[in-house]
């Protein structure tokens, strides 16, 4: 037990003690530093400890709040980091970064992880054309949606203009991955109404669609920044785009075919207790993004192929069970939630949100009522869901933190983006990390309060225990 | 033009990739099995070469790997790692054997499918390749993609086993000796056509007579050149090794271009992945799946052998400094070796492109034949003698473009095959390994 504890808390304080670093090295200089952040430059380490397990108890307690408020846990947690720090002048723009980067291939890993393809049976092809052309139809819909509503409401916010079109695609794919966590943390209260098969399909689906959202934002991002000054022969450049895409994809395969490998004969020959999974796990998610990245692939989807790969087992190796994975890797992923939550609502600066709320909820609403129901229905045809499931599905749609992590790569590739200048881009970086915010926060809000009232609205039966029992 | 190029530079930029991917996944998947077999295919073969096994089959084991060797090796293994080296740089050659590696595992998958799922016709003799297994193990809604894979190889073989060898061939003919294209094209396509009429048997024979002699001389003449060298060896083993993997080259991005031009060469000059090759080695005798597979990979190591002997030469040589031409390269690097031997090259690439001619005829043939039957053989072999006079005298490069794109209709069913049939041929491989090879493979 003891590699095991020493680790994982290792890991998930460091974050937070990298944020404490941060904070302690610039506490001085920043004019407008809060007291907070004083008082954290000036605590000693013993201090520093007590204060990180505190917040650590303290999203314990907001979570079990909000679920019995109704809201999503996450929620709850992002809410509070906000509260916490009013100054998001914590941590600097580095120490931000990788701090995102570490979070979001965590978060891949894991989604990798809960991908299991036998587990859907019928409805795998169904379940991965609703996570990739789901992401492509709804993403394209709310691009339109958003360039509408930052037009039409571009006198109220700080920048005094709508958002260009490529950065309409920018956000609009962010927003493109749905989060399992939320949603099944909020149906967990109805989960006797709930068909399992659905329950499946979500989590499914919300796994599959964080890598192709991504793969989705780094295809606009690529397209988008390649248009510039290159009037000459663009098919050609595009052509060129889409073959370093693919090929990133490529070799984040690739990475995580040999990483796969490279787990399993760890796995097999050199563990010797069940609790040592854990710092297998850990040390993957950092490799396969490490490792993919120094190779020129795309590290998060080399996080999420190794992820998926071991819990669907492709080299089929008898010692690895799904029970084995889930369980042992469950209980990081949950930790690192609540750190990625954490750490984005200190991050988040909410003294210039008022003049976002009306333009984000309109696109929250957008997005809720339009893009994604319609992103569902479009793929009807090809599942065997009746009309009360596709109905449901509609409104699984949370937004969660994969939205959140991605909105600082948005903001990371604003200025290479054709068009726009460096002043724009911060105006813009501002707006965006705004909107996405708001957007998720009314998401979640909406749809995971009103989720287990759809569910008895739309006349879905209470399970018995034996077909429960049956399901799991 | 600029379209076919384009569209050769986008499929290929990425297919070479995937062929690479499908050999890392085959040897993952099957625990480098293949790579720790090299040892007893050896001792295979060679038992073979002293007495010949029996079974079903065209040809005995030694013809039928000097055939699809003849295939196999062609001025690829010379010019074409003089051109890589030029772009890559010393470390490419580590790259060469990566690629080279995984590509075992491709060979050895391709074969024991091919023959495991070879056919009689009915004159009797046995057709086998990646059109049998495609068509007959994938999935029922997949089949299709065997018929697509004859026609795109029928196609094709004009373009990479034809024209294009037949147009360079007369080309280095014409500048060495002063022979004219037309001379070497009717001249060539006489003896081929002699050769291809005669069935595998016959391309066997001329394989068997032609290449142990050529590449044997290719490769001693490149060590015998290396000889009064050999105290700047470890000079330029050290440049190759910290080109291709040192920790410097990787932050300053050179090496990318390494990793990108050495497996590229050591994914194409086996053709792994192509499932040419296993068009003739699954038809040989004994026609055991395994067995096949085995002797199939010694080609690879063939074909790696040849490489490396060409690198070390130019390598050691410096010329790749010097000239950027791959034909240059390789003549500066042999008067290098032996004062006034560039003549070698000429040597060389006579026996090296008509054992290419004659295979591919062959991979084409059969090609032709999954889809037509066997009335269609004698109308392939004509067309293919004819292209080759036309290829000679007439610059094809749009023509051997446009096949290069067919081949990657070759390539990408075949290696999707290959993935889909995975599981299966890690279960048939584990089941089909002699147990006395104590491979000690992990408990299943």
């Amino acid at each position: 037990m003891i590699p095991f504890s020493a680790t994982s808390l290792l890991h998930t304080l460091t974050p937070l003690l990298l944020a404490s670093a941060e904070a302690a090295e610039q506490g001085g200089g920043q004019s407008g530093a809060s007291l907070i952040q004083t008082k954290l430059a000036t605590l000693p380490m013993a201090g520093m400890f007590s204060l990180i397990a505190f917040a650590f108890l303290a999203t314990l307690i907001v979570s079990k709040l909000s679920t019995r408020v109704g809201i999503p846990a996450i929620l709850g947690v992002l809410l509070l980091g906000v509260i916490v720090t009013p100054d998001a002048a914590i941590l600097s723009p580095e120490g931000a970064e990788t701090l995102h980067v570490v979070s979001l291939s965590m978060l891949l890993f894991y989604a990798g992880l809960s991908s299991n393809f036998t587990n859907l049976r019928q409805l795998l092809g169904y379940g991965l054309l609703l996570a990739v052309g789901g992401v492509m139809v709804s993403s394209v819909l709310f691009a339109a949606g958003i360039w509408v509503i930052s037009h039409g409401t571009g006198s109220l916010v700080p920048g005094g203009v709508g958002l260009p079109l490529s950065v309409c695609f920018l956000v609009a794919s962010c927003l493109g991955s749905t989060d399992a966590g939320a949603t099944l943390s909020v149906l967990r209260s109805v989960r006797r109404l709930v068909p399992p098969h659905i329950k499946t399909l979500v989590e499914f689906e919300s796994s599959i669609n964080d890598p192709a959202a991504i793969l989705f934002l780094l295809l606009v991002i690529g397209l988008s920044t390649q248009t510039a000054g290159q009037d000459v022969d663009s098919i050609h450049s595009i052509a060129i785009q889409i073959q370093t895409f693919l090929k990133s994809i490529g070799s984040g395969i690739m990475v995580g075919l040999i990483l796969t490998y490279v787990a399993q004969f760890i796995l097999n020959s050199v563990l010797t207790s069940r609790d040592q999974v854990l710092v297998v796990g850990m040390s993957l998610a950092m490799a396969s993004y490490g490792i993919s990245t120094l190779l020129g692939g795309s590290g998060y989807i080399t996080a999420f192929v190794t992820g998926a790969f071991l819990s669907n087992n492709i080299y089929k190796n008898p010692y690895i069970t799904p029970e084995l994975v889930e369980n042992s890797l469950e209980p990081f992923n949950t930790m690192m939630e609540l750190v990625v939550f954490m750490l984005f609502g200190l991050l988040f600066d909410p003294s210039k949100l008022t003049s976002y709320i009306l333009p984000g909820v309109l696109m929250s609403l957008m997005l809720m009522f339009i893009a994604r129901p319609l992103s569902v229905i479009v793929f009807k045809p090809f599942s065997s869901l009746n009309q009360r499931e596709t109905a449901l599905v509609c409104w699984c749609g949370l937004r969660g933190a994969v939205p959140l992590a991605l909105s600082y790569s948005v903001i990371h590739s604003l200025p290479q983006i054709s068009g726009i200048t460096a002043e724009q881009a911060r105006l813009i970086g501002e707006e965006v990390q705004n909107l996405i915010f708001v957007i998720v926060v009314t998401n979640l809000c909406l749809q995971g309060f009103s989720l287990p009232k759809v569910c008895r609205w739309l006349g879905f039966r209470e399970l018995s225990d034996a077909q429960l029992a049956a399901s799991n | 033009m600029n379209l076919v190029v384009g569209i050769h530079e986008f499929i290929w930029g990425l297919l070479v990739d995937w062929i690479l991917f499908v050999g890392v996944y085959l040897t993952l998947g099957l625990d480098f099995i293949p790579l720790r077999l090299v040892p007893h295919a050896l001792r295979l073969w060679w038992a073979a070469v002293r007495q010949p096994p029996e079974g079903e089959g065209e040809t005995g084991p030694f013809l039928n790997s000097m055939a699809a060797l003849g295939g196999m090796i062609g001025m690829g293994n010379v010019t074409g790692v003089a051109a890589a080296l030029v772009v890559g740089g010393p470390g490419v050659l580590i790259w060469v054997w990566i690629g080279s590696l995984v590509g075992f595992a491709t060979k050895f998958a391709e074969t024991l499918l091919s023959t495991e799922y070879r056919t009689q016709q009915p004159s009797g003799h046995w057709s086998g390749g990646p059109m049998y297994y495609l068509g007959q193990a994938m999935p029922a809604q997949l089949r299709w993609f065997g018929p697509l894979f004859a026609v795109a190889g029928a196609l094709a073989m004009f373009g990479v086993g034809n024209t294009l060898q037949s147009q360079q061939l007369a080309a280095v003919l014409q500048e060495g000796l002063a022979v004219p294209p037309l001379l070497t094209g009717v001249v060539m396509a006489g003896l081929t056509y002699l050769v291809i009429s005669g069935g595998l048997r016959r391309i066997g024979l001329s394989s068997a007579w032609l290449m142990p002699l050529s590449v044997c001389t290719y490769v001693l003449g490149c060590l015998a050149m290396l000889v009064p060298h050999l105290a700047d060896l470890p000079e330029v083993l050290a440049t190759i090794v910290q080109q291709g993997l040192s920790p410097r080259a990787i932050a300053s991005g050179t090496i990318l271009v390494a990793i990108s031009n050495g497996i590229r060469l050591g994914v194409l000059s086996n053709e792994s992945g192509m499932g040419t090759s296993p068009i003739i080695l699954s038809v040989g005798k004994p026609g055991q799946p395994f067995y096949q597979a085995c002797i199939s990979m010694l080609l690879s190591l063939a074909d790696v052998v040849v490489c490396t002997a060409t690198a070390l030469v130019v390598l050691l040589s410096g010329s790749y400094l010097r000239s950027q031409s791959p034909v240059e390269v390789v003549k500066q690097a042999f008067d290098w070796g032996f004062p006034g031997s560039h003549w070698l090259l000429v040597v060389a690439a006579i026996p090296f492109t008509f054992t290419t001619f004659t295979a591919f005829a062959y991979y084409g043939e059969r090609c032709l034949e999954y889809l037509c039957g066997e009335r269609s053989n004698q109308i392939y072999r004509l067309l293919w003698v004819a292209l080759m006079v036309i290829g000679a005298v007439i610059d094809l490069d749009i023509i051997w473009k446009s096949t290069e794109v067919l081949n990657a209709l070759v390539a990408l069913p075949n290696i999707i095959g290959i993935v889909v049939l995975s599981t299966k041929i890690f279960q048939e491989t584990r089941s089909l390994l002699p147990p006395r090879l104590h491979l000690n493979l992990p408990q299943a």
